[in-house]
């Protein structure tokens, strides 16, 4: 296994005026690019520490299996739940696990784009990580209805009600919005990574291997006739992938905003969401990001400068949170309504308060520190301050849909919201499924975008160099840039 | 026997029991037997058709409960009963007598296909007016009780063994045949409190056979207090009637007069009918209560006392009366003007007395007052004389005779320990369980050599016993009862009895010497000499006949109007006896029956079980209330476990901090904490007869309370947890606005009030054309100005729509299923709050936020406005339930109705849909009785008519608060309902547009206590403290 040399890390988070940032950095090359990235998928044996890893998130989605069958065969009452307040923590964890699945597309497709060049070393991961999240997601609202076997009257499938659902429920929406995200996402990923899949075939040394990764490499060779279709495929996907970022969290979002009940019913949440959607994905790509690239020898291709950059984003969707935040307060002031005014006085003094408190310090001020460019390009900083957004932003979901439920317009009727042990299992469950995925996606798929990385590498132009203009482009190298790179050279 | 299966089944689980109860060893092992009780060993020749014999018999078994069924009769329906058709509802008129008040309420019962499935009050009989209380429609479910005993027990060397009613036949001819040589000597009966002339006929037969023997009589709640206070005043025991449609000042002086009192559905009814917000038109009525009451909370002052204080409060009123108004004394009041006088400085002084006075003095035959069987009988007594000299007798109170009670459990037990008895025949009740704490009824038991206890199933009594004899419920059984009024009600049976049970009457014509009685032959009997006729009932006279099945259609025999009395005053002295008012190092103990179990004998009732008390909201427990003054004095906070010493007695009970309760007083519930009752209720809540002594029946002065440090978790259906500052002060800025209501000066001067107290919004306007109605359009007005919060609607709903029971557990996590629910505020000072009650169901909105968010479109609109439920359709998304501002759908969190038992399956209403796990469920407006009326109407070719539709719960009301209807006929009492001026929507700003719409609570205070608050357009309270 190739392995790069690292003689301490190399600060690539210098902004250089005309000079591009390297994004590859310890003079890798298009072999040693393939061979590290092969090389971890095609290691015979994985270290003791990924078993080890294994084994616990495997038990974990046992555990979840479990609670999933608990709850099929006794009811939603094994939940927390109660007539007051009828969603908890399934549709906490769902909104939650939607919100990280934001930041992968956000990655490869509007990044993309906007020819974000940084983008290649983290999108497959990122692009993963989506389709994990989404698939932890997908569980919940399917797994949360009081009938989970007629579940699939939520689609306009022929049934013999005759019946077809009802379009004006926002449930509905999500399940398109949702379903639609999913797919697209998928489809990106899986797209993105056949030539890389073709490397593998081709390096493979066992029959299996060669036979999996060649079904899935659907029979790429790279002439240049796939390479322009493919390049064509991918920038159609990026651009059908770009409003799903922006419409399924906003449609998520609708579950509240549509309703009556205060503290949901507000015409801020559709960007909010989409805002917060994105910080937390960032933040839990940032999370997986920064102990792999030290365990699987991907510094130098996930340099301190794609981590900067992301951190940047955290910042700036952190704020438009906390606008968010203020904005709603000051509406509900402002708005004169005294059930809404009450609902957001209720959230940050009432008996959640303890909730509330903990998403402000968080999402709002965590973030803020991301100013300091020490602690922005801090490892070890910005992990923590990871840990702390993936937490912030859960109890967002929490605040926002228990809050609001448990105290609406009859006090008669208000009621305090506990988790069952059921509740609590079932999310620990959901992290198995989630990080049982990524170890089998890390064993077995090549983590960073082989062929897209290999395009923003100085080898990658017709002249090379390192001054050379570095491009992420899959179709036509636009003309100015050919004409900087002249200049450069 | 089920009880020695499940000792270690309390109530609490109880929802989960029965499937335990399947897993338990024994009943696995009676399952594993292959041949379980009954069958035989294995035929010789094990044929195919012996083996499909045994398989049937085995699966009718694992019926779960191995209950008897009704024994099946196979006619073919060639040639059909008259009047009856399969499927088709019928409904005969019964009586229940309420417990301890020996006073029948008149019923009609419907019965299905055989099976009693619901009870409501006969809208015929005067005194029911077809309301019937919570009680008395609950009393339906204990037919059904899976833990009823299922045959005679004979007790033999400490074993209990099965026994037959032959068996007991037989020993009774020989102990009874040699009881009656001698004369009856050594006999005794216990008894309790009954109006039925059967059983004085045959209790007279009895006295013949058995000269010598006695009788005894046991109620925890009786109102021994009253008919003493009756016989003092009058020379006998009387009970007074009250005609509260007459009375347009009414002061309670702790009688509960409209919920717990004997007429209170009457009451309750004229109540409300004097309650019309016009000039003149209103009654006023006065409470003077310790613990709060639905007749405080409906009251226009009510005034929180100890209850040792209230009698007191009664006396100064009489000075008031006497002395400041001058009100002449009567003849024979039995106190002259100066000994009143000498009462001056022994009573307490409160504005609301004065008040009282000069309303009841210038009301002259137009005032009431009424004492609650608690307060002493010289209370009583003066009340009488207060009465006679404010000329009420005769108009809004007369008289009824009622029998002088018998010697009680203290001379029974003296009797017992004296030697005095040998054979000892309990024919109602449990005195083991709800004996005073002071008096050893268990080791009395054990002096006599033969003990007969009748009763619904093994309890502690009945463990003590040499035998105990299966009663029938009186659903199975022939009876008669008097009702309030004195009018004959007949007591009919709806279904044989399930488990071979014998009626009490039954049981004493066998002991008086009957081989074989027949209920039926001994009602009827008593009907024809109640006619004047002589012997037994002709077997055929048709004009014997006529009149025997208009009273059994009919359930009663009406009484004439002068039936009642207005006797005379005797003269006899009337003493004022004093008690000191307690304080916090010396506080007062109440025991009063609760208000859903009684005494204890619907501890098994699990609809009563969880029927949220109406102040506390408890359901499944019972507490010591106490005022939010008194727990802070005493440094008690809610839901501390606290352990009462009163006389001697120890309890432990939770703390409930109760708005509105008398100072320096708890008060404690008789009827919990059964150990001997079956799963329902077994061990649940505190049992309040351990501070009971035979001495101070009601509690008194002395009780000491300590903390033991441990917390008690209450399951509430309100009020879960104890509120936080931000939230109270919401709750209290929100209610003028949820409940809206003023003082009738404030509304006459603006009629309009009600249209500023909800919040200010832009004109409501639609963005499409709505839904037009042209057929009908069903809606509801509920008016809160007459709503008492008496649950009488709760349960009707829960009869009606199969609503089940979720148990204690599930009621603290906020999953009460009830359909309706009665939400109950207080406002303004803790100590004396005002108190409002709000009926809240499905109010069936126009534009439902419910409708809008269901993906599978389960809840629909119908063409006539209801917001239908598809419960097939439902997937359980509970979107809608979010999404419902009155927070009224409920979910099926698990099995409901898959953990009833198979018995109590016969209950359910077939006309109703039982809703599976994962669906949601909410009030349908009855939809079932709109489509009922809808047929009739169709078949007889004719339009609906307004008040034929009525949902179960507007049909119970005692008051007639919930009224139905169709809004698109102008003329509908609903109609006329909501175009008040004091009708008003909930949550209005919403613009969800809901059909059910309330009417404005309208009060009548005296208008020197009241403070007109026009801010809120109420007042804000009046503020009269207590002790």
């Amino acid at each position: 296994m190739h392995r790069a040399i690292v003689l301490g890390e190399h600060d690539n988070t210098a902004y250089v005026p005309g000079r591009p940032t390297e994004l590859i950095l310890d003079g890798h090359t298009f072999t040693s690019v393939t061979d590290t990235v092969c090389g971890i998928v095609e290691t015979p044996r994985p270290p003791r520490a990924w078993y080890i890893a294994f084994a616990v998130t495997v038990s974990l989605t046992v555990m979840l299996f479990a609670m999933l069958y608990l709850l099929i065969t006794r009811g939603i009452g094994v939940w927390g739940v109660n007539s007051t307040v009828g969603w908890g923590w399934a549709i906490v964890n769902f909104v939650f696990w939607v919100g990280i699945g934001h930041a992968g597309t956000l990655i490869s497709a509007i990044l993309f784009l906007l020819r974000q060049k940084w983008r290649t070393s983290i999108n497959r991961f990122a692009e993963a990580m989506t389709i994990f999240a989404v698939v932890c997601a997908g569980i919940f609202p399917a797994i949360h209805v009081g009938r989970v076997w007629a579940v699939h009257w939520l689609f306009p499938l022929p049934n013999y009600h005759a019946m077809w659902p009802n379009f004006r429920s926002p449930l509905l929406w999500d399940v398109f919005a949702v379903g639609t995200y999913a797919t697209v996402s998928l489809l990106f990923w899986y797209t993105g990574m056949v030539p890389d899949l073709a490397t593998l075939r081709d390096r493979a040394r066992t029959k299996w291997r060669q036979i999996i990764y060649g079904i899935f490499a659907i029979g790429w060779r790279g002439s240049h006739r796939h390479w322009h279709r493919f390049e064509k495929a991918y920038l159609i996907l990026a651009g059908l992938a770009t409003p799903l970022v922006l419409s399924v969290h906003s449609v998520v979002s609708f579950d509240f905003a549509v309703s009556i009940i205060p503290g949901w019913h507000t015409t801020i949440f559709p960007p909010y969401f989409v805002a917060g959607a994105v910080f937390s994905g960032f933040a839990m790509v940032g999370t997986l990001l920064v102990p792999a690239r030290q365990w699987f020898g991907l510094k130098p291709f996930i340099t301190r400068h794609h981590l900067d950059n992301m951190n940047k984003i955290i910042l700036a969707t952190g704020s438009m949170v906390g606008y968010a935040y203020a904005m709603e307060f000051f509406i509900a002031w402002y708005g004169g309504n005294a059930f809404e005014s009450f609902a957001f006085v209720n959230r940050a003094f009432g008996p959640y308060a303890w909730a509330y408190w903990i998403m402000i310090s968080c999402n709002v001020i965590s973030p803020q520190l991301f100013w300091f460019k020490r602690i922005r390009t801090s490892l070890p900083a910005m992990w923590i301050i990871y840990i702390f957004v993936n937490i912030g932003m859960w109890f967002e979901r929490f605040v926002i849909t228990v809050t609001s439920l448990s105290r609406d317009f009859l006090p008669s009727s208000w009621a305090y919201y506990k988790p069952t042990t059921v509740d609590i299992l079932t999310f620990a469950g959901s992290f198995g499924l989630f990080f049982t995925l990524v170890l089998l996606f890390v064993r077995y798929l090549p983590m960073v975008a082989m062929a897209e990385v290999k395009t923003v590498m100085p080898a990658a132009s017709a002249h090379g160099g390192p001054a050379h203009p570095v491009g992420d482009y899959h179709g036509d190298i636009p003309q100015d840039d050919l004409d900087r790179g002249k200049e450069a050279h | 026997m089920t009880t020695a299966n499940d000792a270690n089944l309390t109530g609490r689980g109880y929802w989960r029991s029965l499937q335990e109860l399947a897993g338990s060893p024994e009943f696995r092992r009676h399952l594993d037997s292959e041949f379980p009780d009954g069958i035989d060993g294995p035929a010789a020749g094990f044929s195919r058709r012996r083996f499909l014999q045994i398989m049937a018999a085995s699966a009718a078994m694992a019926g779960l409960t191995g209950c008897r069924w009704p024994q099946e009769r196979i006619i073919p329906f060639a040639a059909r009963p008259d009047g009856f058709t399969p499927g088709k509802t019928q409904q005969f008129a019964t009586a229940l007598e309420l417990p301890g008040l020996a006073t029948g309420a008149a019923l009609l019962v419907t019965s299905y296909d055989g099976r009693p499935i619901k009870v409501d009050g006969n809208p015929e009989h005067p005194w029911s007016l077809g309301a019937a209380s919570a009680q008395m429609q609950a009393s339906v479910l204990d037919v059904w009780n899976v833990d009823r005993s299922r045959s005679p027990v004979r007790r033999r060397d400490n074993q209990e063994v099965r026994a037959t009613w032959n068996d007991f036949a037989t020993f009774a001819a020989g102990q009874f045949d040699a009881l009656a040589e001698r004369d009856g000597r050594g006999l005794a009966f216990l008894a309790g409190a009954s109006s039925s002339p059967t059983r004085a006929r045959l209790r007279a037969q009895l006295a013949a056979r058995f000269p010598s023997a006695l009788w005894f009589r046991h109620e925890p709640a009786g109102d021994h207090e009253r008919l003493a206070g009756a016989a003092r005043a009058f020379g006998r025991s009387y009970r007074d009637l009250t005609h509260v449609e007459h009375a347009r000042v009414i002061a309670d002086f702790d009688a509960d007069l409209l919920h717990a009192h004997p007429a209170a559905l009457r009451n309750a009814r004229m109540f409300a009918r004097g309650r019309r917000p016009a000039r003149d038109q209103m009654n006023r009525l006065y409470v003077f209560e310790s613990t709060l009451s639905p007749t405080g909370a409906a009251a226009d002052h009510r005034i929180p006392l100890p209850r040792t204080q209230i009698s007191l409060a009664l006396a100064a009123l009489a000075v008031e009366v006497f002395l400041e108004r001058g009100v002449a004394l009567p003849d024979g009041a039995g106190i002259s003007r100066g000994e009143l006088a000498g009462w001056r400085d022994r009573v307490p002084a409160l504005p609301a007395i004065a008040a009282l006075a000069e309303d009841l003095a210038g009301r002259r035959g137009q005032g009431l007052v009424v004492v609650g069987d608690r307060q002493p009988a010289w209370a009583h007594h003066l009340a009488a004389v207060l009465n006679v000299a404010l000329g009420n007798v005769g108009r809004t109170v007369t008289f009824v005779p009622a029998a002088a009670p018998d010697a009680d459990l203290t001379a029974l037990v003296d009797a017992l320990q004296a030697g005095r008895i040998d054979t000892l025949v309990i024919l109602d009740g449990n005195p083991v369980a709800t004996a005073p704490a002071d008096l050893d009824v268990a080791a009395a038991l054990a002096r006599a050599t033969v003990t007969i206890h009748l009763a619904d199933r093994l309890d502690a009594t009945s463990e003590r016993c040499l035998w105990h004899l299966p009663r029938a419920h009186y659903l199975e059984a022939w009876g008669d009862a008097l009702a309030v009024d004195g009018s004959l009600l007949a007591v009919q049976p709806l279904i044989e009895p399930l488990h071979g049970g014998r009626s009490e009457l039954e049981l004493m014509a066998l002991l008086a010497g009957d081989p074989a009685p027949r209920g039926y032959d001994l009602v009827r009997t008593t009907f024809h000499q109640g006619a004047g006729g002589r012997g037994q009932a002709p077997a055929a006279s048709p004009s014997f006949e006529a009149n025997w099945r208009r009273f059994l259609h009919d359930g009663f025999t009406a009484v004439s109007a002068a039936a009642a009395q207005t006797p005379a005053l005797t003269g006899a002295g009337l003493q004022l006896a004093a008690a000191a008012a307690p304080n916090y190092e010396n506080l007062e103990l109440v025991i009063a029956p609760d208000p859903r179990l009684g005494d204890g004998r619907f501890a098994d009732n699990a609809w009563l079980q969880e029927l949220p008390d109406f102040a506390t909201k408890v359901v499944w427990d019972n507490v010591a209330a106490l005022s939010p003054a008194t727990a802070a004095a005493l440094r008690v906070a809610h839901g501390d476990l606290l352990e009462l010493e009163f006389a001697g007695q120890r309890q432990r009970m939770p703390a409930y901090v109760l708005p509105g309760h008398g100072a320096a007083t708890v008060t404690v519930t008789l009827g919990h904490g059964r150990r001997d009752c079956g799963r329902v209720g077994r061990g649940v809540g505190h049992d309040a007869y351990a501070l009971r002594v035979a001495a101070a029946p009601h509690g008194g002065i002395g009780l000491k309370i300590t903390k033991t440090g441990h917390r008690y978790a209450l399951s509430c259906t309100q009020d879960h947890h104890a509120i936080d500052p931000i939230g109270y002060q919401e709750r209290e800025r929100r209610v003028g606005s949820l409940v809206r209501q003023a003082d009738l000066d404030h509304y006459l001067a603006h009629p309009d009030f009600v249209d500023h107290l909800g919040v200010h919004h832009p004109p409501l306007v639609s963005l499409w054309t709505e839904k037009g109605y042209t057929g009908h359009k069903w809606g509801m007005a509920i008016d809160l100005s007459v709503c008492i919060g008496c649950n009488a609607c709760q349960v009707a709903c829960q009869a009606e729509n199969n609503i089940p029971v979720v148990g204690k557990d599930e009621v603290g996590r906020s999953r009460e299923m009830s359909w309706i629910r009665i939400d109950r505020y207080f406002q303004g000072d803790p100590e004396n709050p005002e108190i409002a009650a709000q009926p809240i169901a499905c109010a069936h909105c126009e534009l439902a936020p419910c409708e809008q968010v269901c993906p599978v479109a389960a809840t629909v609109h119908t063409e006539e406005g209801l917001n239908a439920m598809v419960y097939n359709r439902c997937v359980g998304t509970r979107y809608c339930a979010n999404n419902c501002p009155y927070k009224v759908r409920r979910f099926n969190f698990f099995d409901n109705i898959k953990q009833i038992s198979e018995t109590e399956k016969m209950r359910l209403n077939p006309q109703v849909t039982v809703r599976s796990r994962g669906v949601m469920e909410k009030c349908t407006y009855c939809v079932q009785r709109i489509e009922t009326a809808r047929i009739a109407a169709k078949n007889e070719r004719r339009p609906l008519r307004d008040g034929e539709i009525t949902p179960a719960c507007a049909q119970t009301c005692p008051t007639e608060a919930i009224v139905f209807g169709d809004l698109n006929d102008p003329q509908s009492r609903v109609s006329r309902a909501r175009a008040e001026k004091r009708s008003y929507d909930l949550l209005a700003y919403l613009n969800i547009k809901p059909r059910t719409s309330y009417l404005a609570r309208i009060r009548n205070p005296h208008p020197r206590l009241a403070s007109h608050g026009e801010e809120a357009g109420r007042p804000s309270g009046h503020k009269q403290t207590g002790a």
